[in-house]
């Protein structure tokens, strides 16, 4: 692949990524395109990396989500504290921005659990390629998605009413 | 509620990803501004395909090299036992160009 059909692939791939980041980082878009920017590049530099196992799309989320708990890692250490306004449910306060419902829902899964969600619900990938992206096996995925599904069913339950 | 009306409610309120345009304008002017790696370089994936021939062309030389050697070794090692064997034992010039 050369670096014009690098850049060809990714353009049609940035739009899952950064909607899957975003989600990841709870509606931070700014945040998400940072990340997505520095897996992108991380990409770019590491394809001799790429070994074609899985598809291209699949190796650059896995990237994606590694510099997303990179991210985190450094956040946890810096000791930012959650604010009140990234906790709040949006339709509580009256107003649902682009996504919140979708936000709300997924508040309260850990990252792994949250990503499997995102991944198999919004994306539609299939537990085995979810668990080449997470890095875990297929079995750790399922109970992601089990735990996720019942706390979904909860807080549905409340959006709907 | 079921598995599809998850996935629909996925679907119904993902989020949409804006700013597509100079999103990628941006990544596309860094990754011009960073080395070209190895694996995406054409050149480099030429100069790899001679290295493999050349590598290809030196091993069938070496098996030329070490089976002329051996042929050597053969014939050196024939000449010497036949040296050393005792005079009676070989045959006569006589016999030896008379093909009997």
């Amino acid at each position: 692949m050369t670096r014009e059909q690098f850049i060809a692939e990714i353009s049609t791939l940035q739009e899952p990524l950064r909607r899957f980041l975003l989600g990841m980082c709870h509606g931070d878009a700014f945040t998400a395109d940072d990340i997505a920017q520095d897996t992108l590049l991380k990409a770019y530099l590491h394809y001799g990396t790429f070994q074609g196992r899985s598809s291209f799309s699949t190796w650059l989320l896995r990237i994606g989500y590694n510099c997303f708990c990179d991210h985190v890692g450094k956040r946890i250490l810096d000791t930012e504290p959650i604010t009140e306004k990234e906790n709040q449910i949006p339709w509580e306060d009256g107003r649902e921005p682009d996504g919140g419902a979708l936000y709300a829902a997924i508040d309260g899964l850990s990252a792994s659990e949250k990503a499997s969600v995102l991944l198999f619900y919004m994306e539609g990938y299939s537990v085995k390629e979810i668990s080449d992206i997470l890095g875990m096996p297929s079995v750790t995925v399922r109970s992601h998605l089990h735990r996720a599904r019942r706390h979904l069913k909860k807080k549905l339950e409340r959006y709907e009413r | 509620m079921k598995d599809k009306e998850i996935r629909q409610f996925f679907l119904q309120h993902k989020p949409e990803v804006e700013n597509s345009g100079p999103f990628m304008k941006e990544v596309v002017r860094q990754i011009h501004a960073m080395p070209v790696p190895a694996a995406m370089n054409p050149d480099r994936q030429k100069e790899d395909c001679i290295r493999i021939v050349l590598e290809l062309s030196r091993r069938d030389l070496r098996a030329v090299r070490l089976a002329v050697g051996v042929v050597v070794a053969v014939v050196i090692l024939s000449a010497v036992t036949v040296s050393l064997l005792p005079p009676d034992f070989l045959p006569t010039e006589f016999e030896l160009f008379t093909f009997k």
